[in-house]
């Protein structure tokens, strides 16, 4: 029944999210109106449920602990990445993942340490997403997804099939992964404490996020080095 | 699951220079003194530098003074923004469309907003360490980026770029790009916006309100 769910919803998203690349300063977004209701709802929930626990975490448990939560995620997330390398036909890099996954599982105590980069192993970040932009797909509409934040159809498609390539997905304890899903949450959100202000005292918050979150896929996809063209003020280019 | 994901991410626009605040600013081989400021990266450690010593000297001053501060921020930091071209950048064609004097208004307006932010994230940061990797040189003449990664405990790094011009024999940034959310872009498009709904007059009201309150 759920997977017959997912696959619908799996269809609809590629479906709208065969769309061309728009840039991120005028993007797709026909569902703003519902996007900024969710949006208002995210802050809330953030306000008085996530950031309160993130600061917690980052008050209670010190900086080596924290990168080590940190390493224990990103590792967990790696299988993702090396399929979409290979996806990609990045082969050479899906192969040192493949190693970086093998070493920081073991040596590096359950993904802990990061052992596999002190040997010249350095972590990548792909996924479906990543991969689907690499096809060609456009990322279609932006989303504001409740709880979880921003997103397209494109997005939306990478983190339902990313579900199964998370070893969490295979573990029965419940209560253990919802431990962990939460505590991941939390971490995550620590990271970004520092950058509260600079959302909230923008004119309009949904915007500045829009535009940040559609930037940080393009570049994610070219790796770091997006085309210049898609600079955004190339008609001003003239400096 | 990654609760509010991203939500947060472009907040880190602007909070690179905290990083340089307490940060182990990692000199050159020939030592800070000896920074070569007429070079790209040159500057830019530089200025991290500098930052770097006056908050160690004045941290307790600067964050119950919050004019000292924007004041420090700006004599150390700003005259190495290329103001006039990013306020040109930031307003794309609405820049040719508004008058000298609403130019003029809207610069001055960003200006101070930005001295504000990056003021107020400077003091945010903690034991941060930035390492700068030497410039590459544009695809015009006269361009120049450097880029450096930020670490700090329990976070990915993050890396930072600098995108800096030659005028006149000086390097000027006019953009910096944070993971690669570029700040540039990223006024623009919530500007653009701004405009679209309630014209230029109104966002240079609310620019000018929310820098003198």
């Amino acid at each position: 029944m759920i997977l017959t769910f997912r696959s619908a919803l799996l269809l609809l998203a590629v479906t709208l999210g065969a769309c061309a690349h728009a840039p991120s300063h005028a993007p797709a977004d026909p569902l703003e109106v519902v996007n900024r209701s969710v949006f208002a709802f995210n802050t809330k929930t953030d306000k008085y449920l996530l950031r309160p626990a993130a600061r917690a975490y980052t008050a209670v448990v010190p900086g080596f602990a924290r990168t080590g939560v940190r390493n224990f995620f990103a590792n967990l997330a790696t299988p993702v990445t090396i399929v979409n390398q290979y996806l990609q036909g990045k082969f050479a890099a899906g192969t040192s993942d493949l190693g970086r996954l093998l070493i920081n599982s073991s040596l590096g105590l359950g993904g802990m340490l990061d052992v596999a980069s002190y040997w010249g192993l350095p972590a990548h970040d792909e996924d479906f997403g990543q991969t689907l932009g690499r096809w060609g797909v456009g990322e279609g509409w932006y989303l504001m997804l409740p709880f979880l934040g921003p997103s397209t159809n494109r997005d939306l498609v990478s983190r339902i099939a990313r579900t199964p390539f998370n070893p969490l997905y295979y573990v029965e304890d419940t209560s253990l992964v919802w431990g962990l899903t939460v505590l991941d949450g939390i971490q995550d959100r620590a990271q970004y404490l520092n950058a509260d202000a600079l959302l909230s005292g923008q004119l309009d918050p949904y915007i500045f996020l829009r535009s940040a979150y559609l930037q940080r896929r393009w570049t994610a996809i070219h790796d770091g080095r997006p085309p210049l063209e898609q600079s955004g003020f190339e008609e001003f280019d003239d400096f | 699951m990654h609760l509010l994901r991203a939500a947060c991410i472009p907040l880190l626009l602007l909070c690179h220079a905290p990083v340089m605040a307490e940060a182990a600013v990692t000199p050159g081989k020939t030592g800070a003194a000896a920074l070569d400021i007429n070079s790209p990266d040159g500057l830019i450690r530089a200025v991290a530098q500098k930052l770097l010593d006056r908050i160690k000297a004045d941290r307790k001053v600067l964050i119950n003074n919050p004019d000292k501060l924007f004041a420090m921020v700006d004599e150390v930091v700003l005259p190495h923004f290329d103001f006039p071209l990013m306020a040109r950048l930031v307003l794309g064609e609405q820049w040719t469309a508004a008058n000298d004097k609403q130019q003029q208004r809207f610069l001055e307006g960003f200006k101070s907003l930005l001295v504000k932010t990056y003021g107020n994230a400077l003091l945010q940061y903690s034991n941060e360490t930035i390492t700068f990797r030497p410039a590459q040189l544009g695809s015009k003449p006269g361009r120049a980026s450097v880029a450096s990664l930020i670490q700090s405990a329990g976070a990915a790094p993050v890396p930072m770029e600098y995108r800096m011009r030659k005028l006149d024999d000086q390097w000027l940034i006019y953009d910096v790009v944070v993971d690669g959310i570029s700040l540039v872009t990223n006024y623009r498009g919530t500007y653009a916006a701004e405009i679209q709904r309630d014209g230029l007059e109104s966002l240079i009201k609310k620019l000018e309100q929310q820098t003198t309150g």
